[in-house]
């Protein structure tokens, strides 16, 4: 059965996508993203090293655009002004391409996003012509007036970036579901496979996550978890789960047991 | 020929006055694909390479994409 879901005027099939960052080496990455099954990668725009040596490899020609969605984000950005100028880079050095991951950072020890930063950011970009995909905290008000906005996907985090602690209130995530018409991806915090299957059985469209999978002991197998674990999650919320209930209920029928 | 001051990725660089861009990342020894050009706050699109002349006290970025979440 196919489950694609939209973002802005593209379709996906696969609901995990994945960072680019902190793997070990290149080949590795290439290897656990491949075996992610992510239709959408993430990059961060950076200076190029001024004494670097000519023939150094570059990551688009390892991880290729003919390949995958390349998400740009705004990475190391506290300004709406330099996500703007970040933006403007990433979509010349990718063709056009107008898709962006916006993250305003509020503060470089916690990492968490400047929310009031990030919605003006956000307003900016649209204005631009930019689709924007919006790194934001659990904010239920910040988060509508990111979608009212016209950011095509809305992006909670599930812990600070990095932090691996998994969905830190799963009850806000849920009040972000239940409003958000447009897709709702968890992103940063995610830490093993159950936490991506928690935030789909939420009822989230989609995760993101870096760490959890360039971090684990063996990144290539925890790819192959990450993958499993969204689409597990998503089936049991389609599914639609039984009521939790404060009693016991046997499963076998008490009829015809063989007592004394 | 003249040498020239300007900034490039927040470094002073002397370069040679009257470079276009493809001639100015030729003299930094840079690959041209898979980069991109900021003169002065204002992304160079790549059809404007050849004749956008880099000038003194110019300020440039020269950006590409790495590894990140």
């Amino acid at each position: 059965m196919s489950d694609s879901f939209r973002i802005g005027v593209r379709e996906f099939q696969s609901r995990l996508m994945v960072g680019t960052g902190k793997y070990a080496n290149d080949q590795q990455a290439i290897d656990a993203i491949r075996e992610s099954g992510a239709d959408i990668v993430t990059m961060a725009i950076r200076r190029v090293n001024l004494g670097q040596n000519k023939d150094e490899g570059n990551i688009l020609e390892l991880i290729s655009p003919n390949e995958f969605t390349i998400l740009p984000n705004t990475a190391g950005c506290y300004t709406a002004d330099e996500s703007v100028r970040t933006c403007k880079l990433a979509r010349e050095l990718l063709g056009g391409h107008s898709l962006v991951k916006l993250e305003v950072i509020g503060d470089k020890n916690t990492l968490l996003p400047d929310m009031p930063e990030t919605l003006k950011a956000a307003k900016d970009l649209i204005k631009e012509g930019f689709e924007v995909m919006v790194y934001c905290t659990d904010d239920y008000d910040y988060a509508v007036a990111l979608e009212d906005a016209g950011c095509v996907a809305v992006m909670p985090l599930a812990a600070p970036i990095g932090s691996g602690r998994g969905i830190e209130n799963p009850q806000a995530i849920e009040a972000i579901v239940r409003k958000i018409e447009v897709p709702v991806i968890v992103d940063a915090g995610i830490g093993t496979a159950s936490d991506a299957t928690l935030a789909m059985e939420l009822g989230c469209d989609g995760v993101l996550l870096n760490t959890a999978i360039a971090g684990a002991k063996h990144p290539v197998l925890m790819a192959s978890a990450m993958r499993q674990a969204v689409k597990a999650g998503r089936s049991a919320y389609l599914a639609g789960r039984m009521p939790k209930s404060d009693e016991a209920s046997a499963s076998s029928p008490i009829e015809g047991v063989i007592n004394s | 020929m003249q040498n020239i001051q300007v900034r490039i990725n927040a470094e002073s660089k002397e370069i040679p006055e009257n470079l276009n861009i493809p001639q100015l990342l030729e003299f930094l020894e840079l690959k041209d694909d898979l980069l991109v050009v900021e003169l002065n706050e204002e992304v160079v699109m790549r059809a404007d390479w050849v004749t956008t002349k880099v000038g003194e006290g110019d300020k440039l970025e020269i950006v590409k994409a790495i590894g990140g979440g």
